[in-house]
């Protein structure tokens, strides 16, 4: 399947300091790509660089046949931020209204598509209550709205289960699961590995700014083992033939 | 599907940078305290002898202009910094918006705030104004120096945006009051260099800067219209040109400014 986004040898230097080294992917329309490492593994860096918010210092990278930069690209993107507070005086209805505004998307469609995915969220209730008032969990769930507000082919997910309940997450996943069956292109950051693994047709693990592996979930992950314990074992943080201190446990 | 215009993202920031600085009670209690500074203006008529009427003016105005300048120079440094704290940036740039269309958003934002400010106080005033002075002339001084005032007002809106491209608010705001006292300085300057016999090239130089800098003191028209003089066609003309290319000038160079940073 043709890849809906191609980064190819990727380097991202602050100062002396490497970032990001030599990263490559690709992803394709119904894949959902699952970057996961340790803090200050590169995994922001690389979506905002494919995002076009920060400048590689080599490499390049082909979204949706094109640049992030162009607007036509941009049309058909969307991004969940980590940690989002953005607009606290606003309402949940008026960041969606805001949002589809900067897709310059008609007012009709923005108030059908909002209303369905105020829904989808579970945030229809608490749609005209001010985001100042929201716990961090409908806080993530009104900023994955935005994300999907002009029916992205491509989403990017940061940290989108970081906050929220057990429900929340079930739904979250159920929201990735069903994106992908309807061939959008999915790219999400987290630490919580079990809902990688859950979610992902491919994964990406980051250490120090390089790829430590990248492939199909089936290929990173062989049979009888998670991915929390391939990742522990990659890592280096348990041996390689030793059993996951968790299982040992059980 | 037909697209909305071309300019609805920066609308759509302007609406959404007033709509957060109205909601905020701290706008919301400068302009309280602005109104009811503005309301204690008319107790100073009784205690100016004949001058009732001027002093009212002239108090009343300097509270609505001192309460705008200050929420225009607040809101205006402070709302880009909270972009970036809030990373509402990161909500706003993967999206098809440019920076100079999130620049030109900011301004009206500001733009819309302090117009509201400015005109909702200065009605109320000549409200109030209107129990002890119904003469046209009075009204029209009011309404003209609100209008200058409002010029002014959307310059200084210009540069404070222009500082906190670059900027911490706090030395954004500094920088915007620094330039605005020198901007409401020249005149000053000018007079007291002529009467000091300044040498040539000092006053060259003083009327040099006051071209590059902005000079504010032209939109001070308080004093003459108080005294009943007119003020020249050509004049005014020359002062809302002089105001629209110097702000448009400033947006510019802010878009620009903003498009270097990374988010």
């Amino acid at each position: 399947m043709d890849a809906l986004l191609t980064v190819t040898n990727l380097h991202k230097r602050f100062g002396t300091q490497a970032a990001v080294e030599s990263i490559s992917l690709h992803v394709a329309a119904g894949d959902v790509l699952g970057i996961i490492g340790p803090n200050g593994a590169g995994k922001t860096t690389t979506i905002k660089m494919i995002l076009g918010l920060l400048e590689p210092t080599s490499g390049t990278i082909e979204l949706l046949g094109g640049s992030s930069n162009d607007a036509s690209v941009r049309n058909q993107v969307g991004y969940m931020p980590e940690s989002p507070t953005f607009y606290p005086y606003l309402t949940g209805q008026e960041v969606l209204d805001l949002a589809g505004a900067l897709f310059r998307l008609p007012k009709d469609v923005v108030a059908k598509r909002s209303k369905e995915l105020l829904e989808t969220v579970g945030l229809a209730d608490a749609a005209n209550r001010q985001l100042r008032g929201y716990s961090k969990g409908m806080l993530q769930r009104i900023c994955l709205a935005q994300a999907l507000i002009n029916k992205p082919a491509v989403v990017f997910l940061d940290e989108p289960l970081d906050g929220l309940d057990p429900v929340g997450r079930i739904r979250m996943r159920e929201i990735i699961i069903k994106l992908r069956s309807e061939g959008t292109a999915v790219v999400l950051n987290s630490h919580i590995l079990s809902d990688v693994e859950q979610v992902s047709t491919h994964v990406l693990m980051l250490d120090k700014g390089t790829v430590k592996a990248f492939g199909k979930v089936s290929e990173v992950v062989p049979s009888g083992k998670t991915l929390e314990e391939v990742f522990m074992q990659t890592l280096g943080l348990i041996p390689e033939h030793a059993e996951h201190p968790k299982k040992k446990s059980r | 599907m037909k697209l909305r215009h071309p300019l609805t993202p920066a609308w759509a920031i302007a609406t959404a940078t007033f709509r957060e600085s109205i909601r905020d009670k701290f706008i919301l209690g400068i302009t309280a305290v602005g109104v009811l500074i503005t309301g204690l203006s008319f107790t100073t008529g009784a205690i100016s002898l004949d001058q009732g009427t001027r002093v009212i003016q002239n108090t009343g105005l300097t509270a609505i202009f001192l309460t705008t300048l200050f929420i225009t120079i607040f809101t205006t440094t402070s709302s880009m910094s909270r972009d970036t704290e809030r990373r509402a940036l990161y909500f706003l740039f993967p999206k098809p918006v440019s920076r100079a269309q999130y620049t030109l958003g900011k301004f009206l934002g500001a733009s819309i705030l302090l117009s509201t400010t400015l005109w909702l106080m200065t009605l109320l005033f000549a409200v109030g104004y209107s129990a002890i002075d119904r003469s046209w002339t009075g009204y029209s001084s009011i309404l003209t120096t609100t209008l200058f005032a409002w010029m002014e007002m959307e310059l200084i809106a210009g540069m404070a945006l222009l500082f906190a491209t670059f900027a911490a608010p706090l030395n954004a705001a500094l920088y915007t009051i620094g330039f605005t006292v020198i901007g409401h300085s020249f005149v000053v300057l000018q007079e007291y260099l002529a009467r000091q016999d300044g040498s040539e090239s000092t006053l060259k130089l003083v009327d040099a800067l006051a071209v590059v800098l902005p000079n504010l003191e032209k939109f001070s028209v308080r004093d003459e219209l108080l005294h009943g003089l007119g003020l020249p066609t050509i004049w005014i003309v020359g002062t809302v040109a002089y105001a629209i290319l110097y702000t448009v000038f400033l947006v510019f160079v802010a878009a620009r400014m903003q498009r270097q940073r990374e988010v």
